[in-house]
């Protein structure tokens, strides 16, 4: 499977971000959706997270880092030259303006290659609903909707966004009606201290959209990667089988 | 009985005791009901001050007790409107981020911020003086150091105050800390034996904090055991004498961290008149009173805010060191202040529940009367203290006499902190059991031995367990049948962790 590929005038990129529209739904993870072309039909492979990071660490593994700085610059433009003639194109380090389709706005920000999309949102956009947790994917904390399935934000960089329409939690609230998911959350009072709420109810309202008729089955594997620290799993499976029409749960387990 | 019972209604009828002649003025003696409902609810006589609000009507009358309100904040939570201290973003805010100690046990001989506060972007630098947490050394002339000693990798040393969080985390790898490294133990049976590595050069106490944990002061202190700390009633030498069957058997249990969502961090603002913090907080006042007391400002002139809070689970009392650096930086600064540890931070350096290697002796007549109980406790809270977990020992079962041994042994990890109970998992998995082996020995239904032990007479520990019983059967009131107890209690024993006999 070939990377995201990435039209060579990157800032461009938002405007077209109804182009998305064209991909299939469900298929929204930076790997496996490809966005399509520009009008010039040139295509590059853009830098994962990952790989941005093996470089950085390469270089970080030098002496004084203030000179690794100067050192990376260095190896980046030796790697953009080599890469020219791969087809690859480099981003960064520096500040680039970034338009991202959020919570159905575009807007343009300025920042590095490597800001992570939860950075993006919560830093530079100031949408703090989405929470960082453990910023390295294994709570599910920060999760948004990248189209219509449920990522982790803290792994995937802002610019794999580029040309997908982000929903986060301040986003669920549709002219000032909440989500049938948050208002089945209030009921069922599936929440304590609210941090893994967002992500919770996020990741719950992407398993309507694909499963309108859940078994609490399906559920537990929605938010299997969800952690919760106060414990309120067994409401949040309430809370998302009545929001579903679904009523079925097993009294022995519910809370 | 009768009779006291028929005055008890007239008493409750007229609202209020027939004699009133020994009543304090301004007070006034009233019948009310007092227990639980379905099981122990009764008409007591209380003198109560005459401004007392009337008792509570039923339930039905009421507005929101016996109701199912919905939570005040669920909307801000479930829309992600709610600020959390790390959602704090203030205009001209800067980012804070930690130079952490890269090795175990050390003294720190310079430390060179020059690489750093050239950064651009970067803001401010300070350096820790006084790092909080760690036991204190009785006789801090055994240690002279112009910076604090490393005793734990991950303490923080430093911080860097930044305008934006990645150009902070760059500047604080470019922190040069010049270390004297120290030998080092990590591994509690390891400090504690007589040629072990020394956490710190002498006795050394740590306190509690507004949570609860700390440790005793003032014990004897042996290489890196600070202990034991003894509590004894009785002869319990002669109480195993008198004893039926003894029950010896040695648990250990494993360190484990808080591990909140929401990691501990403050943002602060500091102003000429009003020191303004937001902090992940579980007490704004204990916040408020250390701040004051560190940087010598009247309380009336901090502020600490607290909207939500991400989980604290005991940890999250005082300021500690983000809430003193955040502070300092921007005092330093002149701009309000965010620092937030991330999550290995949060593992590392603010608090956890000591682990515990516990012998536990418990000896007994044929009735399964306790003629006495010796706990003997080793745990590490790193390099703090914290580590007892004589409490349920001491306090949930009736015994003739008692003998408890706690020590603390001191690693080069972080330091614990107060964890929902300080001491009681621990206590309680030893001690329940071994409850248990008792009762087999005794021939014994476990639950039936804990209805005779218990201190707690009105609601019988078959009561308690009952509503805990797996699911399949319904956690109605009343007493199971005695076979079902009885597979309650084993189940629970099967379902626990570690036990080493």
């Amino acid at each position: 499977m070939s990377g995201p590929k990435y039209p060579s005038e990157f800032s461009k990129l938002g405007k077209q971000a109804d182009l998305h529209d064209q991909n299939s739904p469900g298929s929204a993870s930076s790997q496996d959706s490809a966005i399509p072309p520009s009008a010039e039909n040139k295509t590059h492979k853009g830098i994962t997270r990952r790989g941005f990071l093996k470089g950085a660490g390469v270089t970080a593994a030098g002496t004084a880092l203030l000179e690794g700085v100067q050192v990376f610059n260095r190896e980046a433009v030796a790697a953009t030259r080599e890469e020219r003639q791969t087809g690859v194109q480099e981003f960064g380090p520096g500040p680039m303006p970034v338009t991202l389709h959020v919570n159905g706005h575009e807007q343009t920000i300025q920042i590095e290659p490597r800001t992570t999309l939860a950075d993006a949102l919560r830093v530079y956009m100031g949408l703090t609903g989405t929470k960082v947790v453990c910023d390295r994917g294994s709570c599910s904390g920060c999760t948004v909707l990248l189209d219509k399935t449920p990522v982790n934000s803290c792994m995937l960089l802002a610019m794999d966004a580029v040309g997908h329409r982000v929903t986060t939690i301040e986003g669920l609230t549709k002219n000032g009606e909440m989500h049938a998911m948050q208002a089945a959350f209030i009921k069922h009072d599936a929440m304590q201290c609210g941090f893994c709420t967002p992500g919770m109810v996020l990741a719950c309202s992407a398993l309507l959209e694909k499963t309108p008729k859940p078994t609490e089955e399906d559920v537990r594997q929605a938010i299997s990667g969800n952690l919760c620290r106060c414990g309120t799993y067994p409401r949040i499976f309430a809370a998302t089988l009545e929001a579903a029409g679904v009523s079925s749960l097993d009294p022995t387990r519910s809370a | 009985m009768a009779t006291k019972e028929i005055l008890s209604s007239a008493e409750a009828l007229l609202g209020v005791a027939a004699d009133a002649t020994t009543t304090p003025a301004g007070m006034e003696t009233v019948m009310m009901p007092v227990g639980v409902p379905g099981y122990t609810l009764r008409q007591e006589s209380r003198t109560v001050p005459a401004t007392e609000p009337p008792v509570l009507p039923v339930n039905a009358d009421l507005q929101y007790i016996g109701k199912s309100p919905q939570r005040w904040d669920a909307q801000a939570k479930v829309s992600g409107s709610g600020r959390y201290t790390a959602d704090i973003q203030l205009p001209g805010m800067l980012y804070a981020k930690f130079v952490n100690a890269s090795i175990p046990h050390a003294k720190i001989i310079s430390i060179d911020t020059s690489a750093a506060e050239k950064v651009p972007g970067v803001k401010g630098v300070y350096v820790i003086e006084r790092v909080l947490g760690p036991a204190v050394l009785r006789n801090p002339g055994l240690e002279v150091s112009r910076y604090p000693i490393v005793r734990y990798a991950g303490q923080p040393i430093a911080a860097v105050a930044a305008t934006l969080p990645h150009i902070a985390e760059e500047a604080a790898l470019l922190v040069k800390v010049q270390y004297d490294p120290k030998p080092f133990v990590v591994d509690m049976d390891q400090a504690r034996q007589p040629d072990s590595a020394q956490v710190f050069p002498g006795p050394a106490d740590q306190a509690g904090s507004a949570g609860g944990g700390g440790g005793p002061h003032g014990v004897p202190q042996t290489g890196n055991v600070h202990g034991p700390s003894v509590h004894s009633k009785g002869d319990f030498e002669q109480g195993f004498k008198d004893a039926d069957v003894v029950v010896e058997s040695r648990y250990t249990t494993q360190v484990q961290t808080h591990s909140a969502l929401e990691t501990h961090g403050v943002v602060a603002d500091w102003k000429p008149d009003l020191l303004t913090v937001w902090a992940s907080t579980q007490g704004t006042a204990s916040v408020r009173e250390e701040l004051a007391g560190f940087f010598k400002l009247p309380k009336s002139q901090v502020r600490v805010i607290t909207e939500f809070v991400g989980g604290g689970f005991g940890a999250k009392f005082g300021p500690g060191n983000p809430g003193v650096v955040a502070v300092a930086l921007s005092k330093q600064t002149g701009a309000p202040v965010r620092l937030m540890l991330n999550r290995e931070e949060e593992h590392l350096s603010v608090g956890n529940r000591p682990s515990s290697d516990q012998t536990l002796k418990i000896g007994a007549k044929k009735d399964g009367t306790i003629t006495a109980i010796q706990l003997i406790s080793y745990g590490t809270a790193g390099c703090g203290t914290g580590a007892g977990c004589a409490g349920p020992a001491a306090n949930l079962y009736t015994w003739g006499a008692l003998n408890t041994q706690e020590n603390d042994v001191f690693i080069n990890a972080g330091p614990a902190s107060a964890f929902r109970a300080p001491g009681h998992p621990q206590g309680v998995f030893a001690l329940e059991q071994t409850i248990d082996e008792l009762a087999e020995k005794l021939n014994m239904e476990p639950l039936e031995l804990r209805d005779k032990l218990t201190r707690i007479p009105c609601v019988a520990s078959s009561d308690r367990l009952l509503v805990r019983a797996p699911s399949g059967s319904p956690a109605t009131p009343g007493r199971m049948r005695t076979q079902d107890r009885s597979s309650v209690a084993w189940a629970c024993r099967n379902r626990s962790g570690t036990a080493i006999s």
